[in-house]
């Protein structure tokens, strides 16, 4: 009798061992089910518009690798759990919920926030754990320029902003202008970035830059610019700046009588919300991007129409949502390729990333970035159509619409 | 140039009395900081957006209902919320608008959604020719709406029933008391007066730029600096800090740039409290008259 006892106890006690190890999640040993995989997305405050997206493009990619009977390691399928915080578009929470993520809810890898300002902290928790993050919509440059010593476990899928910036003047190039150009960029890491390439670029192809404002995130009032840009008589715009500014600006150029025959906002007119605030004076802004209805990748216009069906009209918006499921798949098929859910393992694998996925192509540099082709969008009708480079049956709208 | 920018200064300082006005006022009669100003200004925007969308009215027109929504909001909260917890002292009030700030940002945030929302009127998207220069037609308005402001309310407290009695309950609460005034009935109408007035300055916010949940701390802070530049709680020192930063802040940007405005006006406001620690108008609406 008392043998049995202790039998049936031993079996109770490894079972509830188990049944622990089950429901903590972790990073799986071999008898370990479930694989945790964390994001930090800023989906309350002002980067909340483009922060749902991703999120929705993680939760379809890991939703679509769980119907299918999870996600198959060294011949073993494992359930993926996706926990995402809300860093409500705060850099400190950021870090602080990368952290968290790694080393408390045991994550064997990180998806990314955007931009460089949420990015690079999260960056920075990956380099420290040393567990691998991917990230997208951190502009290559800024992004490299944060760790000069280059980044071991972090990645980036977003464009070069030297082709980025260069292809602002080669979309003007399509229409006739002065080729004076007045430059807005916030104080951000991209704005400064990119506002050193755009005043190193211009003059490569013939243009000046008139007239430059650089300003702080949060800046509401720009008479004095516009009235600036005005005398400088700029008639190519080109902006990177926050969504509550840009649309500011807009509203201000509008009212002060600022007539650009090209006007670019990027970051800016990234979402809908452009729209929605602006009505018909956000038509015709310019606006960077990585993907476009024209885009027939594998499994690009059915991500598409399922964006469309949980909500997501705009172009624009589809395109955050594509790239957020393509960076999950970069991540599951690095983990496939790792054979296990050791960090440094997965890590070697992203790096060894070499596939076209929904979004594009997608192979990493030493550098641990991929700068996927930029195209450039426009504002018309309420969407955005890519008008760089050239598709058929769509031309560029100049003057900007909105501001003429 | 410099003129113009002079001019283009007045006007948006026009806007930053209307932003300012309501601190002021809860400041000056109660002595206590409203930390959740710049939400009062963001929910008025809010409410000014939800009527404006269902009524297609002009958003100014809005505010002849929203003006009085937010009188009673103010009101109540001041009733309910912060007038139990005077007694307790001024830190505990602090506390409690800061917790209210916190609350709010979230329900906005809740309600809303967390994307940049523009109030739309044809005359946010116009420019007025004044003495040569192009000045936004809502800037105009703001400071013509500053003006009324700050004389309706400075005829109020001087000339009113209501006004003596808010006057008397500011420079000493005991003493209103004795003499039979119903001082927390004055702080509630006293609170929700400032929330009506504040509702002006949020609808001006909403038309002249964009606003979300988060946005009350930037106004919070704009409104701080010119109601400490002007004087704590003075009516007189509001409209004037109002329209100095104002132009302090176009000049300094068209002079050194936009990236250094906020250096230069807080530079400003530092060299002001240590020549005059107490503003320009260093006396509190309740006791300057």
């Amino acid at each position: 009798m008392s043998t049995v006892s202790k039998a049936a106890r031993s079996l109770f006690l490894m079972a509830m061992l188990a049944l622990s190890m089950v429901a903590c999640g972790g990073t799986g040993g071999s008898g370990n089910q479930t694989i945790v995989i964390g994001a930090t997305l800023p989906l309350t405050g002002s980067l909340a518009a483009v922060g749902v997206l991703l999120k929705a493009g993680y939760q379809a990619a890991v939703d679509d690798i769980n119907a299918a009977g999870g996600l198959e390691v060294n011949g073993q399928k494992y359930h993926v759990n996706l926990i995402i915080l809300d860093n409500t578009s705060d850099p400190n929470t950021a870090s602080n919920q990368a952290t968290t993520l790694y080393l408390q809810n045991n994550a064997v890898a990180l998806l990314g926030p955007f931009t460089p300002p949420l990015v690079i902290p999260v960056s920075q928790v990956a380099e420290r754990v040393k567990r691998p993050l991917i990230s997208t919509t951190a502009p290559i440059e800024a992004w490299l320029s944060a760790r000069p010593s280059g980044w071991q476990y972090s990645w980036d899928v977003f464009f070069d902003e030297k082709q980025q910036t260069s292809m602002s003047f080669q979309v003007a190039n399509m229409v006739k202008t002065n080729k004076r150009v007045a430059l807005f960029t916030d104080n951000e890491e991209d704005g400064v970035t990119m506002g050193k390439l755009w005043t190193e670029e211009a003059p490569q192809f013939g243009y000046t830059i008139a007239y430059r404002a650089i300003f702080p995130v949060g800046t509401t009032n720009f008479s004095s610019q516009i009235a600036a840009a005005k005398a400088a008589n700029a008639e190519v715009l080109i902006t990177q700046m926050t969504p509550p500014d840009a649309m500011a600006l807009w509203k201000q150029m509008k009212a002060l009588g600022y007539h650009p025959i090209v006007a670019e906002s990027e970051k800016g007119s990234s979402t809908t919300t452009w729209m929605q605030a602006l009505g018909n004076v956000g038509e015709g802004a310019l606006i960077a991007n990585f993907w476009s209805r024209s885009f027939t990748y594998p499994g690009s216009q059915e991500l598409a129409a399922r964006a469309e069906k949980a909500g997501i009209k705009a172009t624009i918006e589809q395109a955050g949502y594509i790239m957020g499921y393509s960076i999950t798949e970069v991540l599951f098929d690095a983990i496939k390729r790792a054979g296990s859910t050791d960090p440094d393992a997965i890590n070697r694998a992203i790096g060894q990333t070499n596939k076209t996925y929904p979004v594009g192509p997608i192979h990493f540099g030493s550098n641990h970035a991929d700068p996927v082709q930029a195209i450039m969008l426009q504002w018309q009708n309420g969407d955005t159509v890519q008008v760089y480079p050239p598709v058929s049956g769509v031309s560029l709208e100049a003057p900007a619409k909105g501001l003429a | 140039m410099l003129f113009y920018h002079l001019i283009d200064g007045f006007f948006l300082g026009g806007l930053y009395v209307t932003i300012a006005l309501g601190l002021t006022l809860v400041f000056g009669v109660m002595n206590t900081v409203n930390l959740a100003q710049g939400e009062v200004l963001i929910g008025s925007a809010y409410l000014t957006y939800t009527l404006s969308s269902l009524t297609h009215l002009d958003p100014l027109l809005c505010l002849l209902l929203v003006a009085p929504i937010m009188f009673v909001i103010g009101y109540l909260v001041q009733r309910l919320l912060l007038n139990p917890l005077i007694p307790r002292g001024q830190e505990t009030l602090l506390v409690a608008t800061f917790g209210l700030l916190l609350v709010a940002e979230t329900l906005f945030g809740l309600i809303y959604g967390n994307n940049t929302l523009s109030l739309s009127a044809s005359y946010t998207l116009t420019g007025l020719n004044i003495f040569g220069d192009t000045v936004r037609t809502v800037y105009v308005i703001a400071l013509v709406a500053a003006l009324l402001l700050v004389v309706g309310t400075h005829l109020l407290l001087s000339y009113l029933p209501l006004g003596k009695a808010i006057r008397a309950a500011a420079e000493d609460p005991g003493a209103a008391a004795s003499i039979g005034i119903n001082v927390p009935l004055v702080y509630g109408i006293t609170f929700g007066l400032a929330a009506a007035i504040s509702a002006v300055g949020g609808t001006l916010i909403g038309l002249s730029f964009g606003f979300g949940p988060t946005t009350g701390s930037s106004w919070l802070l704009r409104s701080f600096t010119v109601i400490v530049l002007g004087g704590m709680g003075s009516l007189w020192g509001t409209l004037l800090g109002g329209l100095l930063i104002g132009v302090l802040e176009e000049v300094a940007a068209s002079i050194v740039g936009p990236q250094f405005r906020d250096l230069i006006v807080f530079a400003f406001l530092v060299i002001v409290l240590i020549v005059r620690p107490e503003g320009f108008f260093g006396q509190r609406v309740g006791v300057a008259k």
